[in-house]
């Protein structure tokens, strides 16, 4: 009886443990933390048409 | 008894070796082959994920599944039933968004590495995500997000993208040579110089492929970043949506660019984007 118990526990044990061996991940970016975006959400700023060409031939 | 106990052992190594559930998004847009150096997929990185849920269905037409542990990390958008980009609950210090590209490296643990001794920061480690691949999420020396992937069943094809669909990236840099030098080093481009109108541009090619963009960053005390490009057939009527579902607009239509061809937003939850005409 006493073996039954300690296989019936370590087949629960694996079970629980084996998940990190497949070492992948469902997500990946959640729970990350970041600066955020370059422009806040404060800010009005605007871009200086001089500068800017209207993106490239993609 | 012995035999079902360890049929019962053997079976919870097979579940419990096997990759959870998760959505099969970027299987659905791999093809066979690889592009190194492209930008293949797209996150938005959001810390209000309800708020751009709304936008990005009302201006473009998407509609979002949600995925994740209970339905509220990970969402996938999609247009016309084909995946298009994922959005992820991320906390940010500023609360606002940014869009993310992940572009495509041969390996991702090799190019993370060197980003990290050429002065990056790595936000995440390469780590395989089921159904996506190895993917690693890194900081720039100039403080510009991007990713680097290695996809599990191969890139998209570099094909002209449909409608409401994303068309490339481009870095806005405060110091170009600094980052055409990071990038170069990284991912192995060559670089091709043009002139777009009067502005100095640069083109990262790689395997007769153009891969990125890159110009002066023409927005003053606002640190590098990329910028996405989404080819809407209508900039004027893409954008008076965009305004009324929230987005600031940076940069109205003029004929002076493009022919009046582009737009720049803000969307609700401060991610930048163009909306581009693009017919070649």
């Amino acid at each position: 009886m006493k073996k039954r118990i300690i296989s019936l526990l370590l087949i629960l044990g694996l079970s629980l443990f084996l998940p990190a061996c497949a070492n992948m991940h469902v997500t990946g970016g959640v729970g990350l933390n970041f600066s955020g975006g370059p422009y806040g959400m404060r800010v009005t700023p605007s871009v200086n048409v001089g500068m800017y060409g209207g993106g490239y031939r993609w | 008894m012995k035999k079902l106990l360890w049929s019962l052992v053997f079976s919870a190594i097979l579940v419990s070796c096997s990759p959870s559930a998760a959505p099969p998004v970027l299987t659905e847009v791999s093809t066979p082959g690889y592009h190194p150096g492209r930008v293949v997929w797209y996150t938005l990185a959001s810390p209000n994920p309800e708020v751009a849920k709304n936008f990005y269905e009302s201006v473009f037409g998407w509609t979002t599944t949600p995925y994740g542990d209970n339905n509220r990390e990970l969402w996938v958008f999609q247009k016309d039933q084909k995946p298009v980009a994922l959005m992820a609950r991320y906390k940010s210090d500023n609360n606002s968004g940014e869009w993310i590209g992940s572009i495509s490296a041969e390996d991702v643990e090799q190019a993370s590495s060197e980003a990290k001794s050429l002065g990056a920061t790595i936000l995440a480690k390469p780590v395989a995500v089921a159904n996506q691949g190895m993917i690693s999420y890194v900081q720039d020396p100039q403080g510009a997000h991007f990713s680097l992937i290695r996809m599990a069943g191969g890139d998209p094809e570099p094909n002209l993208a449909s409608l409401d669909s994303f068309l490339g990236m481009e870095l806005w840099s405060n110091d170009t040579e600094q980052s055409q030098k990071f990038y170069t080093d990284i991912l192995d481009y060559e670089i091709e110089m043009r002139q777009e109108g009067d502005v100095d541009y640069t083109v990262f090619k790689k395997n007769n492929l153009n891969c990125l963009g890159m110009l002066q960053n023409p927005v003053e005390n606002v640190r590098s970043h990329w910028l996405p490009y989404i080819r809407v057939a209508d900039v004027n009527a893409a954008l008076a949506k965009a305004r009324e579902h929230g987005a600031t607009v940076l940069l109205e239509p003029s004929f002076d660019i493009r022919n009046g061809s582009v737009a720049i937003i803000l969307d609700p939850t401060g991610a930048p984007l163009a909306l581009q005409v693009y017919n070649p």
